[in-house]
């Protein structure tokens, strides 16, 4: 186990390079100038020039990247250009919702998704068919539109949640709970959509299988055959799903944070940009691959758990 | 704080599967009643669960006094204000217009303007201008201090202005003809000017923000950019403030005035999403929304809520190359007429404003001092004429018209809209629309565009030429010269209030016959507030509410 952890994280380690070297060059391209931003319209062009200068905007953008990737690797990620504060203090303070938002709305996306495949797998008909059009709306809705929905119902109709804002858990556990609970939902349905067709499917296709047959015929409990035998030979495809949306999700919280007002990583990364503030976004760039590798290095341990034969080979 | 005048803002539950797979089937084999047990756990469990979801809610919606959940119709000891955008400083000698949200909380300023336009004392007791407006005396309210216990005098405020007057800080801007600042007493100090200054009490009042002084103490150590330190009701709480998405404000220690003290606790929300912060606010989690869009009132007054739409965004296309360096054809009086006569003002109002906005044919709106009425006839919606102009010009097919614009405040629908009316007389427009207001700025004063859509708010008459259309304006990257503005700048900078806009409107109507613009339309943006609150005062006299006059009503 040990020897896996340690060459998918030798696997992983150029990400941590690439991604940023190229969010680097992409934000650099960006036009705009954040002297501009800062100063405003009506500073002199030696006023802009200075500030440039203090900034070390004016260095050649090798020379930009080195110093960045040199301090990145002592753990310093720079000052914002803009907030004029550490990279990394203003990322953790929003480190929170985010990941809130993500974990919560993957693990609502695993249980339900699976419950739902598994009911659509074991009864033909309805519920599969029932379980396709879960899948289909999920998807076309957009989850800003169906953010603004629940907002509605739930938050302005019928005052069950916060509209808005972000209760720390620390400040309270149920109200932390309440804050995120519809944007993890908007955040989750078409997660739920996509894990429930692949558990279908791929159910479908272990309860086929000849060993299934064999347990029956064996008089191993239905109970017993669908959740430790043909769930765990189905998870393999719905954990890759799995991660895939928890990745996806990362990217999906621009929206739902700008929806439901929550002080996140994914409003900040926006931020960020329309300021071109490069040290920040650098940040934000560091800190999601950190967390694709985390989930792939998690999918991978699932994966050896759920098949002994990974763990071998 | 930086002379910016575009307001650019101008953004499941768990299933109980388990429960019922527990509940039901025909066989009752004992596999299926461990089942039956499990499922009445799931059961129980997700009660639990959703139990706490409704007690976190009820919580949460129905407001405790702590974070900035506040339940509907209640004034409580906690504010909460909703803005579109975070300061780009909580300096503010460094931030822009749209940051005195944040820095009314905390500073006062010299002198207060109040909703009918008056000005009444704030920090200063007292102050007078000397002869031909060029020195300006200031006498200081006794017994104040900054939020960290720093005496204000006359040496702290001269500390402030040298701070204001550094490069890029609105001083560089607003007081250029600063000479020097005199203390002659302890609580007493005078400007000097090379040339006649007007105006100042709005330059150092709350909305310029000029006289909102910061601790000298502050101001050396270089704090102010991320903590305030000034002599306002409130100071703000680092350990709750999020950079861009939440600042807290508490009660300064040391004010002056605790009466006016009215809230234990101020704070001040993000709201990239008008719909979030219109829905935030029909739910109670804030009591005042600013800077809204109009399209919100409807909603807005359905639910109860209150609004002031004093301020007013004008739009319109600015004909930068007026000389045709670059575009020759805009050089010509003839094919800038033209422009003016081709735009259907009544129909781009209607859109651009969304059913609210007012159509305009002049750089200024409604209820402001340089307003003519006598103007909206100047340039009727006559297509056929502008054709005529343009063949008597020489362009009788037209021309291309390379035009910069942002996508924000209706500015990139503006280009869109002039796209549509122009190219019905010839005239093509090439917009290219930036993302951020930094690349629109670059492009726009680099010269490279012959025009420009342009959205703003109002300041006095006497700050448009040095803004708008004064040769080292930053709205004028081709430096057009007129001796006609030029001459009436000058009157305006001697002239006194009572004068001021009668020379205003000469400006007016010296643009208007010059065409140097095409103004399309006057745009409302609304603060919406909850019937709780009381003190939104936002005037045609005074556009900006003032935050600290907010209290709760009753």
């Amino acid at each position: 186990m040990t020897g896996l952890i340690g060459r998918r994280l030798a696997l992983s380690l150029p990400l941590l390079l690439i991604v940023p070297t190229v969010t680097f060059l992409l934000a650099a391209l960006i036009p705009g100038d954040i002297a501009r931003t800062i100063l405003g319209t009506d500073a002199t062009r030696a006023q802009y020039e200075q500030l440039r200068q203090s900034l070390g905007l004016n260095e050649p953008l090798l020379t930009r990247y080195l110093a960045w990737l040199g301090s990145a690797l002592h753990g310093n990620l720079g000052t914002s250009l803009f907030w004029q504060q550490p990279v990394t203090s203003l990322l953790d303070s929003r480190l929170q919702v985010t990941l809130s938002l993500v974990i919560g709305s993957t693990a609502v996306a695993a249980v339900v998704g699976v419950g739902l495949g598994v009911m659509a797998a074991l009864r033909a008909g309805a519920p599969g068919k029932i379980v396709d059009a879960i899948a289909l709306t999920g998807l076309a809705v957009p989850n800003f539109f169906l953010g603004l929905l629940l907002i509605t119902w739930f938050a302005v109709t019928l005052r069950l949640f916060p509209a808005t804002g972000y209760v720390p858990v620390s400040q309270s556990p149920a109200g932390w709970l309440a804050s995120i609970a519809l944007p993890v939902i908007t955040l989750a349905v078409p997660g739920i959509a996509v894990i429930a067709k692949q558990t279908r499917d791929a159910m479908r296709e272990a309860l086929d299988r000849p060993f299934i047959r064999t347990l029956r015929a064996a008089g191993v409990p239905g109970r017993s055959i669908i959740g430790k035998h043909a769930l765990r030979n189905a998870a393999i495809p719905v954990v890759t799903v799995t991660g895939l949306i928890f990745i996806g999700s990362l990217s999906g919280t621009v929206l739902v944070e700008m929806v439901f007002a929550l002080p996140g990583l994914g409003g900040l990364v926006v931020q960020a940009t329309t300021q071109h503030d490069l040290p920040l976004i650098q940040g934000v760039a560091v800190y999601f691959t950190v967390a694709v590798i985390v989930v792939n290095l998690l999918v991978d341990l699932t994966y050896s758990w759920l098949d002994p034969r990974v763990r071998v080979s | 704080m930086t002379q910016d005048r575009t307001r650019l803002l101008g953004i499941p539950r768990r299933g109980a599967a388990g429960a019922s797979r527990g509940g039901g089937g025909p066989a009752r084999a004992p596999g299926m009643l461990r089942a039956r047990a499990g499922g009445l756990r799931r059961l129980r469990c997700a009660s639990v669960v959703l139990a706490l979801i409704a007690t976190g809610a009820a919580t949460a919606c129905s407001g405790s006094g702590s974070g900035a959940l506040v339940s509907a119709g209640r004034a409580s000891g906690t504010l909460t204000v909703a803005t579109p955008s975070p300061p780009s400083s909580l300096d503010p000698a460094m931030g822009q217009p749209a940051d005195e949200t944040y820095s009314d909380f905390a500073y006062d300023p010299l002198i207060v303007q109040a909703p009918d336009g008056s000005y009444r004392p704030g920090l200063a007791q007292s102050w007078s201008y000397g002869p031909g407006n060029e020195s300006f005396t200031i006498k200081l309210r006794p017994g104040v201090k900054f939020s960290d216990g720093t005496a204000l005098n006359a040496e702290a405020v001269k500390t402030w202005i040298e701070h204001e007057m550094k490069p890029g800080n609105g001083g560089s801007s607003y007081l250029s003809a600063l000479k020097s600042v005199d203390v002659t007493g302890p609580l007493t100090l005078t400007l000097n000017f090379s040339s006649p200054t007007p105006n100042l009490e709005m330059v150092f009042g709350q909305i310029l923000a000029l006289g909102m002084i910061g601790s000298p103490r502050a101001v050396r150590a270089g704090t102010l950019a991320t903590k305030t330190d000034g002599a306002g009701p409130y100071m703000l709480d680092p350990t709750a403030t999020v950079a861009g998405a939440t600042y807290t404000y508490v009660p300064n220690p040391y004010y002056r005035a605790k009466s006016a003290v009215h809230w234990s606790k101020v704070v001040v929300k993000i709201f990239a999403s008008p719909t979030a912060a219109l829905q935030a606010l029909r739910t109670g989690q804030v009591q005042v929304a600013m800077d809204q869009p109009v399209t919100s009132v409807p909603v807005a007054e359905k639910s109860g809520l209150r609004y002031v739409d004093p301020l007013t965004l004008l739009l319109g296309l600015g004909i930068l190359d007026r000389d045709g360096k670059t575009d020759k054809a805009l050089g010509s009086l003839q094919v800038r007429q033209a422009l003016n006569y081709a735009i259907d003002r009544d129909a781009l109002a209607r859109v651009l404003g969304s059913g609210y906005g007012t159509p305009i044919t002049q750089m200024a709106a409604p209820g402001w001092d340089s307003y003519d009425s006598a103007l909206e006839k100047a340039y009727p919606y006559d297509p056929a004429k502008a054709r005529q102009l343009l063949a008597a010009a020489g362009y009788p097919h037209g021309f291309t018209l390379p035009v910069v614009s942002v996508a924000a405040v209706g500015q990139d629908l503006l280009a869109d809209a002039l796209g549509g009316q122009l190219s019905a007389v010839g005239v093509i427009v090439k917009p290219k629309v930036t993302t951020n207001t930094g690349a629109y700025f670059q492009t726009l004063s680099s010269g490279t565009y012959p025009a420009a859509t342009l959205s703003f708010g109002r300041l006095p008459a006497a700050f448009d030429y040095a803004d708008l259309w004064g040769p080292t304006a930053s709205f004028n990257p081709f430096k057009t010269a007129s001796t006609q503005l030029t001459a009436l700048d000058g009157q305006l900078n001697a002239a006194s209030a009572s004068a001021e806009p009668a020379i205003a409107k000469q400006m007016q109507r010296l643009l208007v016959s010059q065409a140097w613009f095409v103004p399309v339309a006057a745009t409302p943006l609304v603060v919406l507030y909850q019937p709780s609150v009381t003190g939104v005062n936002a005037t045609p006299q005074r556009n900006v509410a003032y935050m600290t006059e907010i209290r709760p009503a009753g």
